[in-house]
Parts: C-alpha cells; sequence; structure tokens
C-alpha cells in the first residue's frame, strides 16, 4: 500500500516553511522535502498583508513539491498569536449503570461535556485537551475505564483563539488553494518534535521563541498542564537594537545574530561595536555593553512573561525534565544560562527527535514546529484510520469548515 | 595628588583576574572613616580610596589610600559644611579622580551628608564615573534628627541629586543606629558597628561580582535589582551563631533597624540577600534561609540570591541584604519623575542624566510604530512593543 505523504505548513513570522514527509513506524517520520522562504506580510504571527503572504507561501510549497516530489492538494496548519488562551473547564457526569463500572461511552460523554463550552461570538475552540479524570470526585486516573464509581469527572484545557484571526490564516491556505487537514496551536507542535514520551512523564516545558510570537506547552504527569502564546519574540529584539543604537532592522538582526547574547558579558563591555559604514549617525561610538544591554533585558522580560504564565500551581517543579527551547531565537547565545537562573531547573535547546531525510534541519530548534506538526499530522491520520479512539492526549474536536 | 603610596598600603589584587572590578571609595570626613572602618573588617576586599578636602583629616585616616581633593579650593582646610565649596573642590581635582576610576566597573561610594564635601562633592564625583559608563551605588547616611535644620536641609538637597545621578542610593540614617549597639555603648561604636554591617555587604557583593559564589549574583542581577527599585534601597544586616545560627540570622535580619524592622523586606518589589558563612554551610541551610525570607516578602517580589563560602566565619552566618524601596519603585514603575529641585540642581552644577521616559522617547524613532499593524502586546498594564530597554530605563552610553 502506498502512503501517502502529509505536508505541514508553518507560517512563521520570519520564515514560512512548508515541510513534506511520510510516517514511519514507531512515530519516526521521513521528511522528504522542506521549502522555506523569508515571510512578508507576517507580523507576531498573525497575517497583516494576505497578497504578500500569500506569495511566500505559494513560493515556500512550490520549493517543496519540488524536492519531494509530492504533489500537495492539503496540509496542517500551525497556529500562532497572543490571541491564543486556555480554559480549563471541568464536567462531570453519573454513571447510571448498575454495577458503577465506567464504559467507554461514559469516558467520551465525560470528555465531550467538559470540553464545551460556551464561547464568545469571537473565539474559536482549537483543542479540548482531556487532562486528568475523576472518581468521585476523587483526584484520579488516567483511564477510568472499568473502573467502578459513581460519578465521573473530567478536566478538560480548550485552547481557543480569535475567530476572525484564525480564519485569516486558515483562509490563506484556502487561497493557495490547499484543503486545510488540521490546526493545531504552534506550542503543541514544537512540544510533539523534541519530547520523548518519558519527558511528557517525568514534566517538560518546550518555549518555542520564534520571531513574532512566544509559545509554550508544558506537560506534567504525562498530561499537558499549561499551554499559550505571547505576542512577543526574537522580532522584538532586533527592533530593539534598531531603535537604541539607531540603525535599520537589518543592521540590527545581523548584529543580534552575530553579537546579541542573553547575559552581559562584562569582559567585552566597553568594547567599541563595528557598525558597517554608513549605519546609524556619523562619528558616535557603539560599544558591545550597549548591545547586550538591550538583547539582554528583552529576553530576560520575555522569559519572565512567560514563567508568569506557567509558575502557577507550582507547575515549574514539576517540569522534571527541565525546558527546552526551540524556536529561531534559540540560537542566541548563553540562553539556556539565563534561564537557568530565571526558572531555577535545568534548560537546554531542543533538537527535533526521529526525524530522517533532513538531518542538517532536524538538528536547528527552529523547524522544531513544522517538523512536530509533521508528527501531529501522522499521528491525527492513524487516529482517524482507527476510529475516533479517545485515548492520547490531544481528541480532536475542532475541525475547519471545508 | 597626595595619593600615598609611600607607606606600602597599596591594595594587592588577588592573582585571579576578577570578573567585575569594584572600587570603594569614602568621600567627606564620614565618608573616608566609614570605609578606614570597612577596610579593617576584610582581609581581602576591593581597593579602597579615602577622599577629602580637609588634609588634617586625611593625615589621620588609615583607610588603604588617600586622595586630597581641591587643594586650591579648600587650601587643605575642608568646607566647613559648604556644599558649593564641596562642588568646586571635587571639580578641581576630578581629573585625578578619573586616573583612580579608569577600568572601573562599579564604583560603591559612601558619604555622609549635610556636611560640604560629601553633598557637594559626590554629583560631580558620580556624574563623572556615569560618563565612563561605570554602575554607581552609594550609601549615604543622614543626620541625626537633633543636628542642625542647615544640616538635614543640606543633606536632604544633597541626596536628590545623588539619586539623580546614581545608579542606586543605600539610605543609612544616623537615627537608626543607636538600636544597633547596647545604650550603654558610645556613639563612635554605633558608627563602628553600622560600618562593619555596610562592610559586609560591600564585601559580600564584591566576592560575588568579582568572583564566584556558590549561589551566583551577576552584575545583570544587580542592574535588575537596581531598576526595580527606582534608585533607592535599603540595607540589612543579620548574624546568627551556633546551632539555631539559621533562624537566628533570619530574625536578626529581619529586625534590622535600616530595613524598618523588617518592613522594608515584607514590602520590597525587589531584594537581594547573601549568604555568607563558614564551610560547613550546607544545601539544606541556604534553602532554609530561602524559604525563610521568602515567606516573609511579597509573594510577587523579585529575589536575587548569592552565596559565598568565608572560612574566616566558622560556625556563624551572616546575611545582608539589599532591598528596592517600595515608594521609589513605584515612582518608577509609574514613570513619574520625581520632583525636581533645579536651585539644587543647579547648585550641585551637574546635569541631570535620568531623563523622564518621555524625553527619550523624543530622540528615538517612534519605536511605537515598529509593529504597526498588529495588535499591541500587553502585559501587567505595559506595552511590550516598546523597547524593554525604555521601560526599564537602561541608559546607553552614547546618549
Amino acid at each position: 500500500m502506498e502512503i501517502t505523504p502529509f505536508a505541514a505548513v508553518d507560517v512563521g513570522t520570519s520564515r514560512i516553511r512548508v515541510a513534506v514527509g511520510i510516517p514511519r513506524e514507531d512515530d519516526h517520520i521521513q521528511v522528504l522535502g522542506m521549502g522555506e522562504c523569508i515571510s512578508s506580510g507576517i507580523m507576531k504571527g498573525e497575517v497583516v498583508n494576505f497578497d504578500k503572504a500569500l506569495t511566500v507561501v505559494r513560493a515556500a510549497l512550490e520549493q517543496a513539491e519540488e524536492i519531494s516530489g509530492a504533489s500537495i492538494k492539503s496540509a496542517y496548519m500551525a497556529l500562532t498569536g497572543g490571541h491564543f488562551q486556555t480554559i480549563v473547564n471541568r464536567g462531570s457526569i453519573p454513571i447510571l449503570d448498575n454495577n458503577m463500572e465506567i464504559l467507554e461511552e461514559d469516558v467520551e460523554s465525560v470528555v465531550e461535556l467538559a470540553g464545551t463550552l460556551n464561547l464568545p461570538p469571537d473565539r474559536e475552540k482549537v483543542h479540548s485537551i482531556c487532562q486528568h479524570y475523576f472518581l468521585d470526585d476523587h483526584r484520579a486516573v488516567v483511564n477510568p475505564i472499568g473502573m467502578e464509581a459513581s460519578k465521573l469527572g473530567a478536566d478538560v484545557m480548550i485552547v481557543h483563539g480569535n475567530r476572525s484571526r484564525i480564519r485569516n490564516a486558515v483562509r490563506l491556505l484556502k487561497t493557495v488553494p490547499l484543503e486545510v487537514e488540521d490546526t493545531p496551536v504552534a506550542g503543541l507542535c514544537s512540544a510533539l518534535a523534541v519530547l520523548q514520551p518519558e519527558e511528557k512523564v517525568h514534566g517538560a516545558l518546550v518555549i518555542d521563541i520564534g520571531g513574532g510570537t512566544t509559545d509554550f506547552l508544558g506537560y506534567a504527569d504525562n498530561t499537558i498542564a499549561v499551554a499559550g502564546s505571547l505576542g512577543v519574540g526574537g522580532d522584538h529584539i532586533t527592533k530593539d537594537i534598531a531603535c537604541g543604537l539607531r540603525i535599520s532592522n537589518d543592521v540590527a538582526e545581523a548584529l543580534k545574530e552575530q553579537r546579541g547574547t542573553a547575559i552581559v558579558d562584562m569582559t567585552q563591555r566597553l568594547q567599541r561595536l563595528d557598525l558597517p559604514e554608513g549605519a546609524g549617525p556619523e562619528g558616535r561610538v557603539v560599544r558591545i555593553g550597549d548591545l547586550h544591554a538591550i538583547t539582554s533585558v528583552r529576553i530576560d522580560e520575555m522569559l519572565a512573561m512567560v514563567k508568569v504564565q506557567v509558575e502557577k500551581d507550582d507547575l515549574l517543579q514539576r517540569f522534571g525534565s527541565g525546558i527546552i527551547f526551540t524556536g529561531g531565537t534559540a540560537h542566541l547565545p548563553r540562553l539556556t544560562d539565563l534561564a537557568e537562573k530565571i526558572f531555577g531547573v535545568a534548560c537546554r535547546i531542543g533538537k527535533a527527535r526521529d526525524i530522517s531525510g533532513l538531518t542538517s534541519a532536524s538538528t536547528l530548534p527552529e523547524y522544531a514546529t513544522v517538523l512536530g506538526l509533521l508528527r501531529f499530522a501522522s499521528r491525527t491520520s492513524r487516529r482517524r484510520e482507527n476510529g475516533n479512539g479517545l485515548m492520547g492526549w490531544f481528541s480532536r474536536i475542532w475541525k475547519v469548515s471545508t | 595628588m597626595n595619593a600615598d603610596p609611600g607607606l606600602g598600603r597599596l591594595f594587592q589584587h588577588p592573582d585571579v583576574k576578577p570578573r567585575t572590578r569594584i572600587l570603594l571609595m569614602g568621600l567627606g570626613g564620614a565618608g573616608s572613616n566609614a570605609v578606614s572602618n570597612m577596610s579593617k573588617f576584610w582581609a581581602e576586599g576591593p581597593p579602597v580610596i579615602a577622599l577629602n578636602t580637609d588634609a588634617q583629616h586625611l593625615a589621620g585616616c588609615d583607610a588603604p589610600r588617600v586622595l586630597q581633593i581641591g587643594e586650591n579650593t579648600t587650601h587643605l582646610m575642608g568646607c566647613s559644611g559648604d556644599m558649593n565649596l564641596g562642588r568646586q573642590a571635587m571639580q578641581e581635582s576630578i581629573e585625578s579622580i578619573k586616573d583612580q576610576l579608569q577600568d572601573v566597573d562599579i564604583l560603591f561610594l559612601a558619604v555622609g551628608l549635610g556636611g560640604g564635601t560629601g553633598g557637594g562633592g559626590a554629583p560631580v564625583l558620580l556624574q563623572a564615573a556615569h560618563k565612563m559608563h561605570i554602575m554607581t551605588l552609594v550609601f549615604v547616611t543622614m543626620p541625626f534628627s537633633y543636628e542642625s535644620d542647615t544640616r538635614k536641609i543640606q543633606a536632604e538637597h544633597a541626596l536628590k541629586n545623588i539619586s539623580q545621578i546614581a545608579d542606586a542610593v543605600v539610605v543609612l540614617q544616623n537615627d537608626d543606629l543607636i538600636e544597633l549597639v547596647d545604650s550603654q555603648a558610645g556613639i563612635q561604636e554605633a558608627f563602628r558597628k553600622s560600618d562593619e554591617q555596610v562592610a559586609a555587604t560591600i564585601h559580600a557583593l564584591w566576592h560575588l561580582l568579582s568572583y564566584r559564589g556558590i549561589l551566583n549574583i551577576d552584575f545583570t542581577d544587580l542592574r535588575s535589582l537596581v531598576q526595580k527599585s527606582g534608585g533607592i534601597c535599603h540595607f540589612g544586616y543579620g548574624e546568627g551563631k551556633g546551632a539555631s545560627r539559621v533562624p537566628s540570622a533570619v530574625r536578626a535580619l529581619l529586625e534590622s533597624p535600616y530595613l524598618a524592622k523588617g518592613r522594608a523586606i515584607s514590602e520590597a518589589p525587589a531584594f537581594m540577600i547573601n549568604i555568607t558563612a563558614g564551610p560547613e554551610l550546607t544545601m539544606a541551610e541556604i534553602q532554609g534561609i530561602m524559604a525563610k525570607i521568602k515567606s516573609s516578602s511579597r509573594p510577587d517580589a523579585d529575589l536575587f540570591f548569592g552565596a559565598i563560602i568565608d572560612p574566616a566565619l566558622r560556625g556563624r552566618i551572616a546575611l545582608t541584604a539589599i532591598a528596592a524601596d517600595t515608594v521609589s519603585a513605584r515612582k518608577s514603575k509609574t514613570n513619574e519623575v520625581v520632583s525636581e529641585d533645579d536651585a539644587g540642581m543647579e547648585m550641585a552644577g551637574v546635569t541631570r542624566t535620568k531623563e523622564p521616559q518621555q524625553d527619550l522617547l523624543a530622540f528615538a524613532p517612534t519605536p511605537k510604530n515598529a509593529f504597526e499593524g498588529s495588535e499591541s502586546t500587553r502585559f501587567r498594564g505595559q506595552d511590550i512593543d516598546m523597547p524593554t530597554y525604555l521601560r526599564r530605563g537602561i541608559k546607553l552610553s552614547f546618549e
């Protein structure tokens, strides 16, 4: 039987990436091709200029098709943007069976009940993620099927975003034209790309710092405990540098890549920073200390913002496998040193696991989202084939209308 | 210039190259006394220089190095409480002071306010240091309440000027001194005690920033604390020994008179605690101290912990704290500019460097539009699209 390749589209603020891959056994993904173009018309992960963005998506898609030799008709798309929020809703149902034994239908209905929430008309649900089941109101179990209780409860995390912005992103792919299979949030994709199964059990937080957004998703006890997206990313560092040193964005971007750091280097503090000729006002000495100060306080603030979101319920202590950084900004030198100081847990740069066919890309943190999206695609389609099973940690309820 | 190398008391640098170079200066009578007391406190510490206009006082000062300032202005006679003279004296000698500041990253300045040399000279000195990209942390002592009104008013003026130039000011009220020692003890004993506590703080910071502690605080942390403080900090010290050394050190710290009996810790938006102890210090003790301090602080406070081992402290634990002032932190947060006293500034002969944020923005190429077309990212009332360094009031060197 021929396996149909999946296509994954990551419309990022700095790059638009299209990956084509086929699933192998054991959660392994073989990448057949990748297209990558510098973004245009995207700001903070959201479409601000539809036509420009469309041109770039088409170009990246064309590259991916050419390299993979596949003809792409449908694709998965990762969603990001500061408008995404989560809410945890608890639902419970009485178990009417005389033996009080919990059946698969009971689990299905309690998850559906807990996942049903009246959101304001401008909000759209993207995921319903079952976190825990409760038997007779006691904190309980991973799989309640076959157990006995008079009441079954479930905590379901609902990820929702601004309806028109989600639709705009989806419309981008539909206009290409592509059929949109599903739209998971980018944080989930990055986590899928880099986390080993045992890391989810021990607990881990994945922070994907891209150009325009910072997406994060944390597992504790094999359950998604926290997720979110902030409208701040590497572009903010670039623009802070451009503003502070009065230079163009391009020069600032190059400086960030070559000399930026998350922690000020005292030994270089007073060294003169050589700006390219014509960049910035003449006769001005810019010191490396200034560049370091600008970049370090911005990244410090970004991490502090994430910390505020993840420190409730002593979650930080439950990330036994630490924090894993992905996204282009993960290249910033000494990021993990700073993060260890801020979060107080071990930090490292993430690398997509179990990927073949594209070894160079799989080792770089900026490809985590698009590669994780391929894994999401392969799992989703497998689940569809197996009938709509409920097990697995992201039960898909929301579907893009076609 | 009367630097006194002849006495052979030049500070000896340790072999390891320090990560951050720190200098401690004492200015004026009180400041010189303080730093010479401090230099006796440690076996190895930052280089110390005492500055004064009064040659007689300097002659009797046993700081490792002394520097006469304003020879032509005051004719070695001191300022007799005239802040204008103090300023002129400093301006006269500023070049030789700049020589001392070469290659320094952080300047600790101890100065007593109310008189002429300290109050008048400090702003000029700090301005020069700022221009040399040196971070400045000033420990000022305010006059006793029974001293003359003139001294108190002068001290307030000087404090205002200093706090606008220095990166951070730690204010010590002399009135709090009496609580440091027995009622029987003399005032010299109280000063010595106070100097010892400040010395412990400076020494801990010097050790942490120059080398490495077992729990590290670095320059960025210090700067972050200083920024959150809005310029004014409090300081406290507590020591404990024996089996119950952890609880007694924490209690002593929280009851420290300079910390308003612990209120300065419980209300501070940010503070830094350093633990100095003998080699027997355990991880559990560190954690015990952290937990106790955390439980008596605001839940949202930013805490910086450092810990160093000092063999001299065998069996004892010393805690030093620098806490951001609640009021000034709030002012800096809401961008309220502390009301200016232009006459006072002119008197000090300095230009203000801590520009209010609005003024800075006028220079900047409209950062607000950098993300035009997208919804602004807001967090805790702040517009995150604005550069962080502007919101945190970081001064860039060429501005």
